[in-house]
């Protein structure tokens, strides 16, 4: 009387895949920080570098060697601050090269069962130190956005 | 959707048995009214009342240790093949969903009626039938941790242990339909077992502040494509018979 066949049937549905386990590409995920590259001469016009790495201190390896006005670097998630070295590798006869500490806090929003949590960073006061001494080819920093909730528009623009 | 199409398939395939059981029984039955019939009395069925457990959800609890389940089902014949029944169980159930890690523990209440569509010999009380519930539950849930959803994995991902979103959020309720086919057989004097399959939908649920319902005790889990969910019970039940 008692139908085994639909207890293995049932079975099957339960452990059955669902669209719902896969994050689909192209959900939004944790938003990266966009840095724009200004001119500090002309502080309306932007400055675009070439050869820039990007190293994020205590990577062994860099993120990118850049070249462009603007860029999109992550930040380190469950951390008060981002740590960056980015050296200017067309600059001769001398590498310059800057680091800095970016100050950022964050809070985390629920999206979906499959892609979990989400994170909004949000710029510290002071949003940012320079770890380098002397000279650097950064001339100045400052903030455009303060929360880093899309990738749509810049957050920062550094002056060289 | 599919999971609907193959739910329908699996109540028809039930019903489709049923039917044809009970055909099997109606020419025999013919003879048996015959003699019921000269005596112009019909029988006098007595109110059964019977009460026991699903066993499925202890033999699961023993197997999945982050899994803990006890639910007592009831039923009394209110007149004719109507029946009311009701469940009440208790769940906690820790799971790994995707990113995220959660606790779910928590009460609930089915309350409804089973329609037996089996027709017995005499002194025989086997059913197949069909129900529904209106089922509610009331159930916490706890975040234990979770990875955020990252895109560039530059930085290590960090699976998050203590923060604003690790926390627990009480007070949270689910209200659903279900839809029951299923059997009851008569093993010796008194105990019945049975099986059960359900098709839930959602009616309404409160949702924690910032996370979801990702699962609701007696619902089971609930996806976020749909408001469909299911569930089984398979349980052995001891009939007290009141007469009246």
């Amino acid at each position: 009387m008692i139908p085994r066949s639909l207890i293995f049937f049932f079975a099957l549905i339960v452990l059955s895949c669902e669209k719902d386990d896969i994050c689909l590409e192209g959900t939004p995920g944790t938003a990266r920080m966009i840095i724009l590259f200004k001119d500090h001469e002309n502080p309306q016009l932007k400055k675009a570098v070439s050869k820039l790495l990007i190293r994020g201190l205590g990577q062994l390896d860099s993120l990118t060697i850049f070249s462009g006005d603007s860029i999109a670097i992550p930040l380190r998630n469950n951390f008060e601050f981002t740590q960056y070295e980015m050296t200017l590798r067309s600059s001769s006869p001398t590498l310059l090269s800057d680091s800095l500490q970016i100050n950022h806090t964050q809070f985390d929003t629920y999206i979906n069962r499959a892609c979990g949590y989400k994170s909004t960073y949000i710029f510290e006061n002071p949003f940012y130190y320079r770890l380098t001494q002397g000279e650097g080819w950064i001339k100045n920093i400052e903030k455009i956005r303060d929360t880093l909730s899309d990738e749509k528009s810049s957050h920062l623009a550094i002056y060289h | 959707m599919k999971k609907v199409h193959i739910w329908l398939f699996t109540i028809s395939l039930t019903l489709t048995v049923s039917g044809l059981s009970s055909q099997e029984v109606v020419a025999e039955e013919a003879l048996a009214e015959e003699v019921i019939d000269t005596l112009k009395k019909r029988e006098k069925k007595p109110y059964t009342l019977r009460f026991g457990i699903d066993l499925s959800k202890p033999v699961m609890a023993q197997m999945d240790k982050d899994y803990f389940g006890l639910e007592l089902v009831g039923d009394i014949r209110l007149y004719s093949e109507f029946y009311g029944a009701v469940e009440l169980g208790n769940e906690k159930k820790t799971q790994q969903s995707e990113r995220i890690n959660l606790t779910t523990t928590g009460t609930y209440l089915k309350l409804g009626f089973d329609y037996n569509m089996y027709k017995n010999w005499k002194g025989m009380n086997n059913s197949i039938y069909l129900g529904m519930r209106l089922g509610n539950s009331f159930h916490n849930q706890k975040v234990n941790e979770y990875e955020p959803y990252e895109l560039n994995h530059y930085w290590e991902t960090e699976i998050i242990k203590d923060g604003p979103e690790i926390r627990e959020q009480d007070a949270l309720q689910a209200r659903w339909i279900e839809i029951i086919a299923g059997i009851r057989v008569k093993m010796i004097n008194n105990i019945y077992m049975g099986f059960s399959l359900r098709l839930n939908r959602l009616m309404s649920d409160t949702r924690p502040v910032n996370f979801d319902n990702l699962y609701i005790p007696g619902f089971n889990k609930k996806t976020d494509e749909n408001v469909w969910g299911a569930g089984f019970n398979y349980t052995i039940t001891y009939a007290i018979p009141i007469k009246l």
